[in-house]
């Protein structure tokens, strides 16, 4: 392919994280709001306000922004504060590169064995 | 489009006296002794071509094929050199662009001006451009680089700025990449929901009012939840520490490789070079492997395609296909 030789794990760029102030106010009223939502559906579970219909609904309700909430945090926090890494991975095989030629049918494999694979996924620089 | 369309050009144009375009032979002289002959109309000539290139060839359905069936003279008439950037100009674009693409890090190279070319490498790989707009090199390096060169080479596009210092980090600058702060605040979420998810266990345990399944089911998804989000955290931590670390260890191996690797990729290049311009057209080794990109390069883009390989090539690049290279210079002596 483009490139030769075994670049698996190079890191192409990696720059620190923007953590911007604006992201930052967001996340403490994001993280604010998470942590009263949590307390008042435990809160509401133990004290028996999801026996009336009234009541059932609120608890689905606190539940729903408990979840859509964590959704926005993790969002945030991938976006804002965490570094932009462009690392050199393995391509997996596509639909479009089977059948080039016979003999490349199953791809070159970089690990033997389907341990040493997890080995590689979790840690790109094991055994360079 | 079809062949004997073509041919019957080919006749017209030559006034029947050379036979196939691509025999190697017979053409050179055939032409010359036409070319006098008709001086004077040659400008007539070449519109009236340009007309009949027009017609005959479908360019926005255009590819190798198309191309291949093409005749020399056609090609010159149909695209014209001027209409592309090269030489100290083209160098000059591609260097400021090169460096401006290393600061954003969108490439990761050194640049560098080495007297009439431009070099870029990395410890994996390498690119050189030349003033006339070939690119030769290898790795990731020279596959980031090409687009740039074709990019440079047309007039209408903006160059980007780059900015002063516009070269990698230096290896100790390079902080770890995710500020506490993010991670505090996920933990926070984290903790808050493992403590919720306790205090409903152990209320299902303790209260006997809470005999319904709901309240050990949203315990053990609130423990999950925060085990998750602690996950999260500990897998930043730990990556960005492996992650700069590898980082910085690339940036040191290309800052000590540095102006070896420099030298000996100039060195490497110089009798190669040397001896392609030297023999015009004899370097048959390279000539297939030209036409081979000439053709896959156009297929890609007609954009970057001609520019590389169209009428300023066949001068300045001794490794042009044997015939392309004494006809066009034929040509424009005449």
């Amino acid at each position: 392919m483009s490139s030769s030789g075994s670049t698996y794990g190079d890191i192409h760029r990696y720059e620190p994280a923007r953590e911007s102030t604006a992201a930052a106010i967001a996340i403490v009223l994001l993280t604010i709001i998470e942590v009263v939502f949590v307390f008042l559906f435990t809160y509401g579970l133990i004290s028996g306000w999801g026996l009336t219909d009234t009541g059932n609904m609120y608890l689905g309700a606190v539940l729903a922004v408990i979840f859509i909430d964590l959704a926005f945090i993790l969002a945030m926090y991938r976006k804002e504060f965490l570094p932009d890494v462009v690392i050199v991975k393995k391509r997996r095989r596509k639909w479009e590169d089977l059948y080039i030629r016979e003999e490349d049918v199953d791809g070159t494999p970089f690990a033997d064995g389907a341990w040493d694979h997890v080995k590689r996924a979790v840690y790109p620089y094991y055994k360079r | 489009m079809t062949e004997s369309s073509e041919e019957s050009y080919a006749a017209d144009s030559r006034s029947g006296s050379a036979a196939a375009e691509d025999s190697s032979a017979a053409p050179d002289p055939a032409t010359e002794a036409d070319a006098a002959g008709q001086s004077s109309t040659e400008s007539d000539d070449l519109e009236a071509l340009r007309k009949e290139v027009e017609e005959t060839y479908d360019f926005d359905n255009f590819g190798p094929a198309e191309m291949a069936e093409m005749s020399l003279e056609e090609w010159e008439a149909a695209f014209d050199p001027d209409t592309w950037i090269v030489g100290e100009e083209l160098l000059d674009r591609v260097e400021q662009e090169l460096k401006a693409r290393v600061a954003i890090r969108e490439i990761f190279a050194i640049v560098e001006r080495v007297e009439d070319r431009v070099v870029a490498y990395s410890d994996e790989g390498y690119a050189i451009v030349y003033a006339d707009g070939s690119v030769e090199g290898e790795g990731t390096v020279l596959r980031d680089v090409k687009p740039t060169v074709a990019l440079c080479s047309m007039e209408d596009y903006e160059l980007m700025e780059a900015p002063e210092d516009a070269s990698l980090p230096e290896p100790q600058d390079v902080v770890e990449g995710s500020g506490e702060f993010g991670n505090l605040m996920l933990q926070i979420v984290a903790g808050a929901q493992m403590l919720v998810g306790f205090g409903l266990l152990v209320a299902w345990l303790a209260l006997p009012s809470l005999s319904t399944v709901v309240a050990p089911i949203a315990a053990i998804g609130f423990l999950v939840i925060g085990f998750f989000l602690f996950l999260v955290v500990a897998n930043a931590r730990l990556s960005d520490r492996f992650r700069t670390e590898e980082f910085r260890n690339r940036l040191r191996a290309l800052d000590a490789a540095g102006d070896e690797r420099l030298e000996e990729l100039l060195h490497d290049e110089e009798p190669e070079r040397a001896r392609s311009t030297d023999e015009d057209g004899a370097g048959a080794d390279e000539t297939g492997d030209n036409d081979g990109e000439k053709a896959r390069d156009f297929a890609g883009s007609a954009d970057s395609g001609d520019r590389e390989d169209g009428g300023p090539t066949a001068e300045t690049r001794g490794d042009q296909q044997s015939v392309d290279a004494g006809t066009a210079d034929e040509a424009r002596e005449s």
